[in-house]
């Protein structure tokens, strides 16, 4: 799919991003990054690194996974800034870039048999950080048995079930950003709905 | 009992909310910028890098690599032939049933549809546009003007009046003595999933108003110019078929907004109920038939808290469940009907007919295995002759084997 198609909606994206920086001013950040300048696209990490890395952690489930990943996308945007061609697709592409990073450090991690898993983390569990008022049915699942659940898929299901749920993207916008026909999308987010449903099935059984 | 779980939205985003918010990015801008800092600079393009890599410049470590590596793939091949421990090749791809013919045609990436005219005629779409074969050849890939490569979804083509016509993400658009019309041109970001004709020679696809509403929309050519009407359904909104008595049914599932099957009578368009155990099923493809049948693959609650896949066949009069075993278990292909009411069934290169008198209650049985394939999509014609298309590899008419 050329990824430049949905160059509607990816506007739409771009206007949504970031919260400290018009969109005419990021557009003008990126032109200034694009052309090698450091300070601009600190500022462009200071504008979007929070949201990105909410995003790498809801895919990824822990505080150092998340930050690696996210530190990584920046890197791999500041290296790659020149590739851009449209800045108003800015947060769109590091969407994607991101969510590539998710994927590669859940390869790498399946690789190492152990890994640290900091106090305070183990802590957050049990504490609720944000539940938007949600209250479970009764004899229906908790919310730490969805997130157990949710931590038995791949990290490709986390993460186009992150991209539609936490960050309300619509198909049209999951097919942009991860560069797949719209009609992948669907099914791919189809797919991840069932099998997050299925290893619910499976953690309460 | 275990009852299958149906995981409701605010639940996922109430926990995906709070899984995302335990975290901070105290000192990880300044992290980056000291990344950022300390990277290794780009060797620059001699010339500007050309505008279609989408990849950043290779460094003087990366390019060192690479040539080391290309070095001793070298070496291990020459030496690897020297020892002659490499076969002959074979015949590229796969062996198809000797009966079967290959014919070339689209070989796209994603295989949008397939619908058989005859022995001798068929329409195909990939990503590209969509393809006639008539007279020994293809002709294709065609398309109306504006249409972006791989926004195609679906292809119909009404036998009577000689038209076909496409869903896309732009709208539908109908060809006809040649020429493309925009039959309906979205206003919104929408994806047209899929297009029928009805025998009336109308055409029909859908809408998308809210959460609990899948209205379907009729589009006729009155005087030259297409109109539409706009009829509420209670379901559906993924796929549609339109049946030789005139009715139009309506499929869908989780993610097309609202689950199971509707139909339209020409008059209300309702649920249609009983077609399982349960109404809680999920739609993945519908095909209607010559017969005034139709068959809807369905996913629904199985034993324990386990789902299953079936086959449902409707034969204008009442729902039958083709016999579930492990050939439909895994549904990745394409379901078509003969006009005599066979339901045949496509996964990865295999084609399976529904045989009725086979054991208790009928069975699955392989009648022609010419893949592996992917993006499979199967279409039989008035006539009875069976097409089949597969992503990459073209179309095939099939010879189905004798049981």
């Amino acid at each position: 799919m050329d990824p430049t198609s949905g160059s509607r909606s990816l506007s739409a994206l771009a206007s949504g991003a970031g919260e400290r920086v018009l969109p005419n001013q990021r557009v003008l950040l990126v032109e200034r990054a694009r052309g090698g300048d450091r300070a601009a696209f600190e500022e462009l990490v200071d504008d979007f690194v929070e949201r990105a890395l909410r995003t790498a952690m809801a895919i990824l489930g822990n505080d150092s996974d998340a930050r690696d990943a996210t530190q990584d996308a920046f890197l791999a945007a500041w290296r790659g800034m020149r590739g851009l061609r449209d800045p108003e697709r800015f947060d769109a592409w590091l969407k994607q870039i991101l969510v590539n990073s998710c994927r590669a450090l859940g390869r790498r991690r399946r690789r190492s048999a152990v890994r640290e898993i900091p106090i305070d983390e183990l802590r957050a569990v049990d504490e609720p950080a944000d539940d938007r008022g949600w209250q479970p049915e009764r004899g229906g699942p908790s919310l730490d048995d969805i997130e157990h659940a949710f931590g038995r898929l791949s990290v490709d299901e986390r993460s186009v079930l992150v991209l539609h749920h936490l960050e309300r993207h619509s198909v049209v916008d999951i097919a942009a950003i991860l560069a797949i026909p719209v009609g992948t999308a669907k099914s791919r987010l189809f797919n991840a709905r069932r099998s997050l449903e299925r290893a619910l099935e499976a953690e309460l059984r | 009992m275990n009852r299958p779980i149906v995981l409701n939205d605010s639940a996922l985003e109430a926990m995906l909310a709070r899984r995302a918010a335990r975290v901070s990015p105290d000192g990880l801008p300044a992290s980056i910028a000291q990344s950022i800092a300390a990277a290794p600079k780009v060797r620059p393009w001699p010339f500007g890098k050309p505008h279609w890599l989408g990849f950043p410049a290779p460094t003087a470590r990366t390019l060192s690599l690479v040539a080391a590596v290309a070095l001793l793939v070298a070496l291990l091949g020459t030496a690897a032939i020297v020892a002659g421990l490499f076969e002959q090749p074979r015949t590229p791809g796969p062996s198809p049933t000797p009966a079967s013919i290959r014919l070339g045609g689209p070989t796209g990436q994603r295989q949008v549809g397939l619908v058989a005219v005859s022995a001798a005629e068929a329409w195909a779409a990939d990503g590209e546009g969509v393809w006639h074969f008539v007279d020994g050849r293809w002709d294709g890939p065609m398309a109306p003007d504006g249409l972006a490569t791989d926004e195609l979804t679906d292809v119909a083509v009404d036998l009577g009046r000689n038209r076909v016509a496409i869903a896309a993400r732009p709208g539908i658009a109908v060809l006809e003595a040649g020429k493309w019309t925009w039959a309906w041109r979205f206003d919104t970001e929408f994806v047209g999933h899929s297009v029928a004709f009805a025998p009336d020679g109308s055409l029909w696809t859908f809408g998308v108003r809210d959460a609990s509403s899948r209205p379907i929309v009729r589009l006729q050519e009155i005087d030259g110019v297409w109109r539409r009407t706009v009829v509420d359904c209670p379901l559906g909104g993924a796929f549609i078929a339109a049946t030789s008595d005139g009715a139009i049914w309506t499929g869908g599932f989780a993610y097309s907004g609202t689950w199971g099957l509707a139909r339209y009578d020409g008059a209300r368009c309702t649920a249609v109920h009983g077609i399982a155990a349960t109404d809680l099923i999920e739609i993945v493809d519908l095909d209607a038939d010559a017969s005034g049948g139709l068959a809807a693959a369905v996913f629904e609650p199985g034993p324990g808290a386990s789902w299953r896949e079936s086959i449902m066949r409707f034969d204008g009069s009442a729902w039958h469940t083709l016999n579930v075993d492990e050939a439909v278990d895994s549904w990745r292909g394409d379901l078509a009907v003969t006009p005599s009411g066979e339901v045949y069934l496509s996964r990865d290169g295999e084609i399976l007919r529904y045989d009725a008198g086979g054991g208790a209650g009928g069975g699955w049985h392989t009648v022609a295995s010419i893949g592996p394939f992917i993006g499979d999509r199967l279409s039989v014609a008035p006539d009875g002759s069976i097409w089949y298309s597969a992503a990459l590899w073209g179309v095939w008419r099939i010879v189905p084997a004798t049981p």
